[in-house]
């Protein structure tokens, strides 16, 4: 168990190394000067221009710069950034995380818990009303854009209403649109998968023993049912969290949200290379751990999965 | 002293009518090409003093003014690269020697008065006295001299350089005394003196840049008081500060939140909770706003112009009866109609109507007449091959426009205009490009053509355009060269006469409108919302960006 957690951990590292390799040769080729950005329309003269490249490093071959970042990182030290130079790297992404992180939880826990009580209860009484009712939503969840549902939501709820601020995280208040949105359509994707997970397995032999042995349907659900089916709605959650993670991106411009979604798209307009680099390296970390924590939950809610 | 900031020409007053003119567009043309008929007069008449509070009511402490911009206020340092809505945060924040306000008359501030000398090389700059900074130092000529060395100095690599390229010397005699001296004589030095704010030197040099532009302190009527109040992507919460040398100021608070969308700072306004934003709405929603009554709207001209820069090189744009012809072949009113629902006026040259003291519309137009066009190409030698396409000695009427990747608010104009030229024997293919690598690959001849805005002159006020149409310059995206306006254009930051300076920049508007070196469409029209209980505001402005330096002034009432 140990050693391949060990190994896991050695080939999430390696995915890490290449891709921060891969995002600084995509960030070095992209055409457009900083130091230009940095002037913005004002006029400038060559040798100025060449004083701000210098003082920020720009000039400095790809080789360099590579070394130099690495060498930061090691020491655990992420830099100073170009766009923002009053805090440090690591200030700035974890002050951005800590919005995305709270989002995300809050509508990840929040769509868990209705989602896989729908589907399962869907499954359980399929073809009622109550099923085609949940799956149309689901649908319409799954079909509908995120950002146009957010839009809806502020113009009844907080234009017309007043009920809600419009932007922001200012208070609790603010939270309840953003989150609700995240989850309708992480929700839709959760109940429609539960509900066909609980379907096969309900049909499975086992099932039907446990049925005919007289064992009560409760019993059977808990026991037997509800057990297995979220084997592969667990490797899915997995998947999902990224898709979250993408998904604010999208949210927390529709909300004004200063999340790492807002940050890293700055990053990439300012051509701020440090920045994008740091959450790449972030958000890639965050899939290879969530893939291994998935495999781990794995084998223990699936006795038969022995890792080696 | 000169640029004297109090005089108002009849021209101006016509400009001014017809943005706060209510009426529909083709009103607002008809009077502008009115109003154009009037001969630009600059005399240093007395009139009404450029105050804001033109309104009536005693203000009123208290309260927050909240403002809304759709970028990240990354640094709080007058470092930033000049972006609108940080810039908005730092006029609050300090102060300059002085400032071009929202009508672009230069206005004194932390001066008193400035004397440059008959050559104008030395300028004299007389500082007010019991400017306190935030922290309580007292500002001096010391702080002026240490701000503007700072920027001057290689190896600081500041971004503001550029303003102080001519400066070769900064000298403080005594604590209310600053002496800059030129290498060369320039009048645009007032409006670079106007942009650079003044840095708290022991504090400055204590901290360092990086640190101050998280925790800045300045002379301005707001403060930072908790660096907590100040989340980059979020909030900009400023305190009115007691002692600032103007009086303090009448909201108590300032406050600026960053909501990037469109959408999003619609609904903040509609729904009543900000009181203004910094960065324009999608047109039907600023339309749908100011229809519905709660704000006071200020329309003002773009001094950037929408248009076509050409290589002037080019084997086929280098005709200039080629661009004239192109000129003639484009419907403008219909680009205009079509892609800015009218929101805007058709451009005579680079110069936009808005900076009306320079303004020459008195220059060659060019009505939209697709038989003109084909008459002057034809008479130029371009004739019609078997594709038809028209060609002279083997050199296809042709060219390759490049339109800013995603941009799909100017793209149509790109498409319109694709089927205009055609109309008249001309093919103009259409490929998209990043906008870094269009600004960088036009001014050295490697683009044919491109499809942007950009200002030509004009900010502040000031007319210079040697950044943009002179000989070689990094912003002279035509590749565009003319000894005349060269040596105009030199000749135009050294005249300390203002009737000779409007002379000279007339010349250069009815040579670029003459000689086309870009396809210049129109000047959009943008818009500028203050929630009706926001008192203290002018009733016109030229700059509704530079109204922002009177936020101070303002004041709410109860919403009626």
């Amino acid at each position: 168990m140990l050693s391949y957690v060990v190994k896991r951990l050695l080939q999430g590292g390696f995915v890490l190394f290449l891709v921060s390799l891969l995002t600084f040769v995509v960030m070095f080729l992209m055409p457009g000067d900083p130091a230009r950005r940095m002037v913005g329309q004002a006029r400038v003269t060559d040798e100025q221009l060449e004083a701000i490249r210098e003082r920020w490093n720009l000039n400095d071959s790809f080789a360099e710069r590579y070394w130099a970042w690495i060498s930061n990182l090691v020491t655990g030290d992420l830099g100073t950034s170009m766009m923002r130079p009053g805090v440090t790297i690591s200030q700035m992404i974890g002050d951005a995380a800590g919005m995305t992180l709270r989002l995300t939880v809050l509508s990840f826990v929040f769509s868990l818990c209705l989602a896989i009580p729908i589907g399962m209860l869907a499954a359980m009484k399929r073809y009622s009303l109550f099923d085609y009712i949940s799956m149309l939503g689901s649908t319409l969840g799954i079909a509908v854009p995120n950002y146009w549902i957010g839009l809806m939501l502020i113009i009844v709820f907080s234009v017309n209403l007043g009920w809600v601020p419009p932007y922001g995280s200012a208070s609790w208040q603010a939270y309840i649109l953003p989150v609700l949105v995240l989850s309708i359509e992480e929700m839709a994707a959760l109940a429609r998968l539960t509900r066909g997970a609980t379907i096969e397995v309900m049909n499975q032999d086992y099932v039907v023993t446990a049925r005919a042995k007289g064992l009560a349907r409760n019993v059977i659900m808990v026991r037997h049912v509800v057990r297995n089916a979220l084997l592969p709605i667990i490797t899915i959650l997995g998947y999902r969290m990224a898709f979250i993670l993408s998904g604010t991106i999208v949210i927390e411009t529709v909300f004004a949200w200063p999340g790492i979604g807002r940050l890293f798209f700055d990053a990439i307009v300012q051509k701020d290379l440090q920045v994008v680099q740091a959450i790449v390296l972030l958000l890639t970390g965050i899939i290879v751990v969530v893939n291994i924590v998935t495999d781990l939950t794995y084998a223990v809610i699936d006795p038969r999965v022995r890792i080696r | 002293m000169i640029n004297s900031p109090e005089h108002t020409t009849p021209r101006e007053l016509a400009v001014r009518r017809i943005m706060s003119m209510g009426g529909s567009r083709r009103d607002m043309l008809k009077a502008a090409a009115a109003a154009g008929l009037i001969p630009v007069v600059t005399s240093a008449q007395a009139a009404t003093p450029s105050a804001a509070v033109q309104e009536g009511g005693t203000p009123v402490r208290g309260g927050q003014f909240l403002t809304l911009g759709h970028q990240t206020v990354d640094t709080l340092s007058p470092e930033s690269s000049g972006a609108t809505v940080v810039w908005v945060a730092l006029v609050q924040l300090f102060d300059s020697l002085y400032v071009v306000d929202e009508q672009y008359q230069l206005t004194p501030v932390l001066a008193e008065s400035h004397e440059p000398s008959a050559d104008g090389l030395t300028y004299t700059f007389k500082l007010r006295t019991g400017v306190k900074f935030h922290n309580g130092a007292e500002m001096t000529s010391a702080d002026v001299k240490y701000t503007y060395d700072w920027i001057m100095d290689p190896a600081n690599g500041s971004t503001r350089a550029g303003s102080f390229e001519l400066v070769s010397t900064v000298e403080a005699p005594d604590p209310t005394t600053v002496v800059v001296t030129l290498s060369k004589a320039d009048v645009t030095f007032m409006v670079n003196v106007s942009t650079v704010m003044i840095y708290p030197s022991a504090y400055h040099a204590e901290v360092g840049e990086d640190a101050f532009s998280a925790a800045p302190i300045g002379t301005g009527p707001y403060y930072l008081a908790d660096p907590g109040n100040y989340t980059p992507a979020q909030t900009v919460l400023l305190t009115a500060y007691e002692e600032y040398f103007r009086g303090r100021a009448n909201f108590d608070t300032f406050q600026l939140d960053v909501v990037p969308e469109a959408a999003g700072r619609m609904t903040a306004l509609e729904s009543g909770a900000a009181d203004n934003s910094i960065w324009t709405l999608n047109a039907e929603d600023s339309i749908t706003i100011e229809e519905s009554g709660d704000f006071k709207t200020f329309k003002t001209l773009n001094n950037a112009v929408n248009h076509f820069p050409l290589n002037n090189k080019h084997p086929f744009l280098s005709d200039v009866n080629v661009r004239k012809a192109l000129m003639h072949a484009t419907d403008r009113q219909a680009i205009l109609d079509d892609v800015y629902q009218g929101l805007g006026v058709l451009a005579t040259s680079h110069l936009s109507p808005n900076v009306e003291a320079f303004y020459n519309p008195n220059v060659t137009t060019y009505d939209y007449n697709p038989e003109t066009a084909i008459s002057m190409l034809e008479a130029a030698g371009w004739v019609e091959g078997s594709d038809g396409v028209r060609e002279k000695d083997g050199v296809k009427a042709q060219f390759t426009l490049q339109v800013i990747q995603g941009d799909s608010q100017r793209r149509p104009i790109a498409e319109i205009n694709q089927a205009f030229y055609s109309e008249v024997g001309v093919q103009m293919d259409i490929v998209e490009a990043q906008v870094a690598d269009i600004l960088a690959a036009l001014p050295k001849g490697e683009m044919d053509a491109a499809l942007f805005n950009w200002v030509y002159g004009g900010g502040n006020g000031e007319p210079d355009s040697r950044d943009t149409l002179k000989t070689g310059q990094p912003n002279n995206f035509s590749s565009y060269s003319n000894a005349e306006v060269d040596e105009l254009l030199d000749l135009g930051i050294t005249q300390l006469n203002q009737e000779e300076r409007v002379a000279t920049y007339n010349r250069v508007q009815e040579i670029v409108a003459d000689e086309v070196p870009f396809l210049f469409f129109l000047h959009p029209q943008g818009y500028s919302f203050f929630r009706n209980s926001v008192s203290g505001l002018p009733e016109t402005v030229l700059s509704s960006d530079n109204l922002y330096y009177k936020v101070y002034l303002m004041w709410k009432t109860a919403e009626a």
